[in-house]
């Protein structure tokens, strides 16, 4: 009896314990007691899950101030009708999955966004759906956050009407993975963000940059596809950073570029695909960057590298199908060009070793003349421009004399 | 005879009023910062510098323009005049001597200089309320933008 007695306290107890230390789901939706999310939020305690079910939610200002894992079910519609930010997470810890978010409001000063994270730590945004917003997703002073598998929607015509896809600010150690941007301003835009990474993301037809970087130290990106965007991708005021593997595809346009390099140093580029973009590369102002095994191939100029660059060693690479192969706008040369493929390399190769015996000149007369004066564009390929390509080829006396490949390969390489 | 002298002043007055120079309209989305090779995009912030043979620079931001101008990319001597756009005006350009400029970090302007600059001065107070900025003059701009 006795015994028995006991038994059934400490199985009370038990229980008790149980419900205090286990956090408790809630179910929200149209047919459930809770109907909306902000009142689910408002009863949930920090731990909770949340699960939404499907349907259209006209909510607005949504802030998630406790540490919530929320849900939605068969992706739940949340509409800002254009007026409103729609969720603002400020609480560390929040998980947010599986919402379609639709038309968040538009303002300047502010930049309201779908999804904007404020000053918080271990945030994670995935599967979401996020359709004509005006930001897409924002964090500013957010680490440790992951943004994943997110489809990111806009409609944007002018730039200063749209935001960004996904706009990291003063951020630290954030995950970028698997998402797919397009109609936005930029598709995913760094500045002042350090280690982090940016990988296996499809950014397509945004308005200006498929991504642009700014002030972001020590962060990777790999992976990547930028295709058909406004004018490439823009890398600018920024220390170790590496870029593998990513494709440039289809930025044409007079002022485009599949990579824009503005004051780079410690920098690696390898392994990337650029191909019919109007220029490849552009750099100005880089300093110390390894360009390697990289595959450059139909594109208007190949590389453009101003005289303002030093120590960049572009090797290894295979330049196929350009126009231009390199572009420069002075004397000065203190890059190393050396052990690259060039198809239009016409030097021969006597012992046989798979090296060209006589340099290569990337750089033509006409490309000199073209970086003063574009208006020449228009004598391209006519008879006279290729007879004076191929004397200054001989007698180099405009084009930069140290510019060249001393060991050509003469077949492509393999990457 | 008189028709001649007519012509002639006529051609005159043509001449000299096409040296006088002016602002152009900034074609945001489409025109380039001429320092930092962005495209300008934010109508907020766009700014020109002309020089005094008629050159027309556009540049994102005040910041980029002064850089631009000072780390002698051109003689600055040969600068006629800077032009920089009304924070909340559409897209007009002003004489830099006749505006007020505002610092904030909240401004987030192109490139991170984070300066607004007003040709009316009560709509600069107007903002500096809202979002807690620091009210300064053109040379602690030239400061500030130089020393960055």
């Amino acid at each position: 009896m006795k015994s028995s007695t006991l038994k059934f306290f400490n199985l009370f107890l038990f229980l008790i314990s149980f419900s205090i230390l286990q956090a408790k789901t809630i179910y929200a939706g149209k047919n459930q007691k809770i109907k909306s999310l902000t009142k689910a939020i408002e009863y949930a305690v920090a731990g909770d899950s949340i699960i939404l079910y499907s349907g259209k939610y006209f909510e607005k200002n949504i802030v998630i101030n406790k540490a919530l894992t929320i849900i939605g079910k068969n992706f739940p519609v949340i509409d800002g009708e254009k007026k409103y930010e729609i969720i603002s997470i400020k609480s560390d810890n929040v998980v947010f999955s599986g919402f379609k978010i639709k038309r968040s409001g538009y303002a300047t000063l502010t930049d309201p966004a779908a999804i904007k994270v404020y000053n918080t730590k271990n945030i994670t945004i995935s599967n979401n759906i996020i359709d004509d917003s005006f930001f897409g997703i924002y964090i500013q002073y957010g680490t440790n956050c992951k943004i994943l598998n997110n489809k990111i929607y806009a409609y944007g015509i002018e730039e200063q009407q749209i935001g960004n896809g996904i706009h990291c600010w003063k951020s630290d150690s954030l995950i970028i993975s698997g998402n797919y941007i397009s109609g936005h301003r930029d598709g995913i835009y760094f500045e002042f963000v350090t280690n982090s990474v940016i990988w296996r993301n499809i950014s397509k037809k945004n308005i200006r940059y498929g991504l642009h970087f700014m002030f972001s130290h020590n962060d990777s990106y790999i992976a990547n596809v930028f295709e058909n965007n406004g004018a490439g991708v823009a890398v600018m005021f920024t220390n170790k950073v590496k870029m593998y593997n990513n494709y440039f595809l289809n930025n044409w346009g007079d002022a485009a570029y599949g990579l824009l390099l503005k004051e780079i140093s410690d920098s690696y580029i390898e392994a990337n695909y650029f191909s019919s973009n109007t220029i490849g590369i552009y750099m100005e102002g880089v300093s110390r960057t390894f360009i390697r095994k990289n595959t450059l191939d139909k594109n208007g100029w190949a590389i453009k590298i101003q005289a303002s660059c030093i120590d960049v060693s572009m090797n290894n690479n295979n330049f196929t199908g350009n126009s231009f192969d390199v572009g420069t706008n002075g004397s000065l040369v203190l890059n190393n060009f050396n052990s690259n493929y060039w198809d239009k390399y016409e030097g021969y190769d006597l012992n046989h070793d798979k090296i060209g015996d006589v340099p290569y000149h990337p750089i033509s007369l006409f490309s000199m003349i073209i970086e003063k004066n574009p208006p020449a564009m228009i004598l391209f390929r006519s008879i006279m421009v290729s007879l004076l390509d191929k004397t200054e080829r001989l007698i180099p006396s405009i084009t930069p004399e140290n510019l060249k490949d001393n060991t050509p390969h003469t077949r492509k390489i393999n990457l | 005879m008189k028709l001649i002298k007519f012509s002639l002043i006529l051609i005159c007055f043509l001449i000299i009023y096409s040296c006088t120079v002016k602002p152009e309209p900034i074609k945001y989305g489409k025109d380039n910062c001429a320092y930092c090779k962005m495209t300008i995009s934010d109508n907020h912030f766009g700014t020109e510098l002309i020089t005094k043979k008629g050159k027309i620079y556009k540049f994102d931001e005040i910041g980029c323009m002064l850089a631009y101008a000072y780390e002698q990319e051109i003689d600055t001597t040969k600068i006629k005049t800077m032009y920089i756009s009304d924070y909340c005006g559409q897209n007009i350009l002003h004489d830099k001597n006749s505006m007020f400029f505002l610092m904030s970090d909240s401004l987030k302007s192109p490139m991170g200089g984070n300066i607004a600059s007003f040709s009316n001065i009560d709509s600069l107070k107007n903002y500096s309320t809202k979002i807690s900025g620091k009210i300064v003059n053109w040379n602690e701009v030239v400061k500030i933008s130089i020393e960055e």
